[in-house]
C-alpha cells in the first residue's frame, strides 16, 4: 500500500474547530453503544475511543491573510518537518491555497500554526477533507487519535463511517499519523500534536 | 425515454435513449468510486447509489435528481451489540407499504427503511438466527443480495444469501425458515450434502403476477420454486442450456412463466460459454430454454455479474445487461434482437432500468 504523498502537503488549506454542539461534550455515536462487543479489534477500537469527552472546541482566532506567514507556519510545524521531501511543495501548495481560498481559511490556519489553541489538531485530505465542509485542519477533543475521530465525527456527522467502521474500527486503506509516524487509534495525543488522517493509494 | 443506472468501478453512468434507439449517457456520479448497485424507486421517484469507496468503504446515497446532489443515508450500519461492519451494500429493494425499502449487504444481513431510504435498521430476526456461526461465504462473501417482496402483502419476503440459502419470512422479518428443499449443491461430496448449510443461491427473482413462482440462478443449477420458495425444481439440466452456472436472472413481471438467464461456462471459467454472448429465454416455466443472441457478440469472452441484468417491465418486455468489459446490451423486444446500447465503460457491476 502506498501513502498518498499529496497528504500532509495538502492539508492546510483551511482550518476550524469542532463547534460545541453536543450537550454530551462531542461524544460521538461511536460511544454511545448498548454493549461491549466480543471482538477484541472492535474491543480496543472502542477503548481508544472512550477518551473523548469533556474537552471543548474553541473557535479559532483570526489572523493576517498573507502567503508568507502561512508558508513560515507550515514549515514550523513539527509534522511537516517530518515530511521534510514534502515541505518545498507544501509551500507551494499553501501559497495557491491562500489565494484561491480568500482571506479567511489559510490565515485562520496559519494563526494556529503560530499561537494555536490547546487541542489536539487533526489535518484532513481529499475526500475526508470535503466531507468536513473543504476543512484541512480542525481542531479536536480526546485524548487519544480515537477519541479525536470520534469527537470529530460528532461535530461533522458526514463522516461518520468514513474514517472508522460504524463498530470504530479503522478503515483498512486509512492511515493516521502523528509526527510523521503511523499511529494506532489508541494512540496518546497531546494537546499540541496534530493527526494526520491520509488515505492509501488503493484500488485498481 | 428509458433511463438506465449503470453501476461501475469508476462511477455510476446515467444513460437515456429511446426504447431500442441510441443512448447517451446523461450524468457520471460518484466518478472514481466503484458504485455496486444503483436503483430507483418507482413509487417515490428516489434514486439509490450503493458506493465503495475504495479508503473508505461502503456507503449508501440517495437523489431525486441523479445528475444533482446525492446525500447519504443514515445506514445501513450494523448496531454496536451486532458486533459488525457493512462491507458491501448488494442491492435496495422497495417494499410493500408507504416508505418500506429493504437492502442487502455483506455480511450476510437485511435491513429495512420505513422513511423512503433516508434511515434503515438491522432486520434483527434474520441477523441472529442460531444457525448464522454455521454459514459460510462464497467468492464474493457473505452475501445478501436478492431480496423478493410478495406484492401486497407487507409481512412476506423471501431473501437469497450467498452461501446460506433461502430464508422466508412471513412476519415482516421477526422469525425465518429455511427453504432449500430440492436444491442440490453439487460443489460438495455427495455424502457431505445432506447437512450442509451451504446452499450458494446466485439470484433469485419473484414472479410478481404469481408470487408462488420463484427462479433461481444456483451455483450449479437452474430451479423454480412453484411454492413461494419451500421447495425447489432443477430447471436447468438437459432443456437447452450451455451450462447452469451464471449470475443473472430476469422474470418477466408480466408473465410468471417467463424468465431469462445468462449462462457462464462454469465456476472455473466464469465467461460466456464458447466465446458466444446469448442469453436464454424460457417461456414455458424451465421445461425449454431458447438462445438469444441476435445483435449480441460473437467471438466474445464476457461476464456478466450478479446485478447487471434487468428489464423494464414494458409491453414488449425491455431487456438489458452489462459486462465487465465495459459493454451494455439493450433489446426493445424481449430479447429477440439486440444492440449495444454503451460501450467502452468502466467494469459493470450493475444495471437497474429506473
Amino acid at each position: 500500500m502506498a501513502i498518498s504523498a499529496g497528504g500532509p502537503a495538502r492539508s492546510t488549506g483551511s482550518m476550524a474547530t469542532c463547534p460545541r454542539a453536543q450537550p454530551d461534550g462531542g461524544q460521538s455515536r461511536a460511544l454511545q453503544g448498548e454493549q461491549d462487543g466480543q471482538d477484541g479489534k472492535h474491543q480496543a477500537a472502542r477503548q481508544a475511543l472512550s477518551g473523548v469527552g469533556g474537552e471543548l472546541a474553541r473557535t479559532a482566532p483570526s489572523a493576517g491573510t498573507s502567503s508568507e506567514r502561512v508558508a513560515a507556519a507550515c514549515s514550523k510545524r513539527p509534522a511537516a518537518r517530518a515530511w521534510a521531501g514534502y515541505r518545498s511543495s507544501e509551500l507551494l501548495w499553501a501559497t495557491r491555497a491562500a489565494r484561491a481560498d480568500g482571506a479567511q481559511k489559510m490565515p485562520s490556519r496559519a494563526s494556529h500554526a503560530l499561537g494555536r489553541s490547546a487541542m489536539p489538531r487533526m489535518i484532513l485530505t481529499g475526500l475526508i477533507r470535503e466531507r468536513a465542509g473543504g476543512l484541512g485542519a480542525i481542531d479536536v477533543g480526546g485524548a487519544t487519535a480515537g477519541a479525536a475521530i470520534a469527537s470529530l465525527e460528532a461535530s461533522y456527522p458526514a463522516l461518520r463511517g468514513w474514517i472508522v467502521d460504524e463498530q470504530g474500527v479503522l478503515r483498512r486503506h486509512v492511515r493516521l499519523f502523528v509526527g510523521g509516524e503511523a499511529v494506532a487509534l489508541d494512540r496518546a495525543l497531546a494537546r499540541s500534536e496534530e493527526l494526520f488522517v491520509v488515505a492509501a493509494i488503493s484500488g485498481g | 425515454m428509458t433511463e438506465l443506472l449503470v453501476g461501475t468501478k469508476k462511477g455510476l453512468m446515467v444513460l437515456r435513449g429511446g426504447r431500442g434507439g441510441p443512448f447517451e449517457l446523461a450524468a457520471r456520479a460518484f466518478p472514481g468510486e466503484a458504485v455496486e448497485f444503483a436503483t430507483r424507486d418507482r413509487r417515490s421517484g428516489r434514486y439509490f447509489a450503493a458506493v465503495t469507496h475504495a479508503q473508505f468503504g461502503p456507503h449508501l446515497f440517495y437523489a431525486d435528481d441523479p445528475r444533482k446532489r446525492w446525500e447519504e443515508a443514515e445506514g445501513p450500519a450494523f448496531p454496536r451489540a451486532a458486533n459488525a461492519a457493512v462491507e458491501r451494500i448488494w442491492v435496495v429493494e422497495p417494499g410493500v407499504g408507504d416508505g418500506v425499502l429493504w437492502c442487502g449487504v455483506a455480511p450476510a444481513a437485511l435491513f429495512r427503511s420505513d422513511d423512503g431510504g433516508t434511515s434503515w435498521a438491522l432486520v434483527e430476526g434474520l441477523w441472529n438466527l442460531s444457525e448464522r456461526p454455521k454459514w459460510e461465504p462464497g467468492a464474493g462473501g457473505l452475501c445478501l443480495h436478492s431480496i423478493c417482496p410478495w406484492p401486497g402483502e407487507a409481512n412476506r419476503l423471501g431473501v437469497g444469501i450467498s452461501s446460506a440459502g433461502v430464508w422466508l419470512t412471513e412476519d415482516a422479518g421477526r422469525s425465518w425458515r429455511r427453504g432449500v428443499r430440492g436444491l442440490v449443491p453439487r460443489y460438495l461430496p455427495e455424502e457431505a450434502r445432506q447437512d450442509t448449510h451451504a446452499y450458494c443461491v446466485h439470484n433469485m427473482q419473484r414472479a410478481p403476477r404469481q408470487p408462488r413462482t420463484l427462479y433461481m440462478q444456483f451455483h450449479g443449477g437452474v430451479y423454480r420454486s412453484d411454492d413461494a420458495g419451500e421447495s425447489w425444481n432443477d430447471i436447468g439440466s438437459d432443456r437447452g442450456l450451455p451450462s447452469d452456472f451464471g449470475f443473472p436472472l430476469v422474470v418477466d413481471p408480466s408473465d410468471p412463466d417467463r424468465a431469462f438467464v445468462i449462462p457462464l461456462k462454469a465456476d472455473a471459467d466464469r465467461v460466456t460459454p464458447d466465446g458466444s454472448v446469448r442469453v436464454y429465454e424460457t417461456r414455458d416455466r424451465g421445461t425449454t430454454w431458447t438462445a438469444r443472441a441476435d445483435g449480441l457478440p460473437q467471438s466474445a469472452y464476457l461476464t456478466v455479474l450478479r446485478q447487471a441484468f434487468c428489464s423494464d417491465g414494458g409491453a414488449p418486455l425491455g431487456l438489458y445487461f452489462g459486462a465487465t468489459s465495459g459493454e451494455v446490451f439493450g433489446s426493445a423486444d424481449g430479447g429477440r434482437t439486440w444492440s449495444t446500447v454503451a460501450s467502452r465503460l468502466p467494469p459493470v457491476a450493475s444495471v437497474r432500468c429506473a
